[in-house]
C-alpha cells in the first residue's frame, strides 16, 4: 500500500552573538565619557602651556642679541 | 514551517573565545535532531550527553545526525558569520522523522561539545515531522549565527 509522502522544510533565522564591551548604566557611561573629555582638555592645556614656554624661552634667547646689535649700531652711529 | 533562530550555548561561546575544544572551521560539526523530551538549557548544557533524547539512529537516520558540509566563516563590516549547507535528512524508505529541536555539536571533540540549537516549531506546537520524505533544515541567507 502506498504511504503518503510528506516533506518538511524548516527555515530557522540566523542566530546572533552580540558583543557588549560594557554593561555600564547610562549615567556611568556619561561620566566615563565626560572624564575622557576632561582628560583630553587637561592634556591639550598642558601641551599649549609647554609650547608657550618653549616660545617664550626662544624669544628670551633672541632678545639679548637684538639688544647687543642695537648697542653696536648706536655706538657705530656715535663714532661716525 | 516556523523554526526559531539558533541559540548558541553559553559554554560554546566560552569555548570559542578561549579556543578550547570547539573549532568551527576545521572540526566535524554534526546536526542532530532531538525529540520533545529534550528541554534545552543554553546556560548549562555543554555536552552531547546532555541531550537526553536524540532520535534513535537507524538505517534511515545517520548515527549522530548529519555531517555539516560547506562550512564557511566569513567577515564583513565587523560581523563574523558562521554558515554551512542546508541540513537534509533523506530516508530511502518509508519512515517518519519527528523532531522538536536541531542541535549542532562538535563531533571532533571527545565529549562532543554542544554549539547551538534551534527550536523547529513553536513552544506549544507539535514537533516538525516528515513522512517518507525529506526532512530539511534550510539555513537562513544570513547564516547559522553571527558574531557582531
Amino acid at each position: 500500500m502506498h504511504k503518503e509522502r510528506k516533506d518538511v522544510v524548516l527555515r530557522p533565522p540566523c542566530g546572533g552573538v552580540k558583543v557588549k564591551s560594557t554593561t555600564d548604566t547610562l549615567e556611568e557611561e556619561l561620566k566615563r565619557h565626560l572624564n575622557g573629555v576632561i582628560a583630553s582638555m587637561v592634556k591639550w592645556s598642558k601641551t599649549i602651556e609647554k609650547q608657550h614656554k618653549q616660545l617664550e624661552s626662544k624669544h628670551n634667547d633672541q632678545r639679548p642679541q637684538d639688544q647687543a646689535a642695537a648697542v653696536n649700531s648706536t655706538s657705530l652711529d656715535k663714532s661716525e | 514551517m516556523a523554526a526559531n533562530a539558533w541559540i548558541v550555548y553559553d559554554k560554546a561561546k566560552e569555548r570559542i573565545l578561549k579556543g578550547e575544544a570547539i573549532a568551527l572551521g576545521t572540526h566535524a560539526i554534526r546536526c542532530e535532531l532531538v525529540t520533545t523530551d529534550y528541554t534545552p538549557l543554553s546556560t548549562a548544557h555543554e555536552y552531547k550527553s546532555d541531550i537526553s533524547d536524540n532520535i534513535t539512529s537507524s538505517a534511515q537516520y545517520p548515527s549522530g545526525g548529519v555531517l555539516t558540509s560547506g562550512i564557511a566563516i566569513t567577515r564583513s563590516n565587523g560581523t563574523i558569520t558562521f554558515d554551512a549547507n542546508d541540513f537534509n535528512f533523506s530516508p530511502t524508505s518509508s519512515v517518519t522523522i519527528s523532531a522538536k529541536y536541531a542541535v549542532l555539536y562538535d563531533d571532533s571533540t571527545t565529549s562532543e561539545c554542544l554549539i547551538c540549537y534551534s527550536a523547529l516549531s513553536s513552544a506549544t506546537g507539535p514537533p516538525a515531522a516528515s513522512t517518507n520524505g525529506t526532512f530539511q533544515i534550510q539555513l537562513d541567507a544570513s547564516g547559522i549565527f553571527t558574531l557582531a
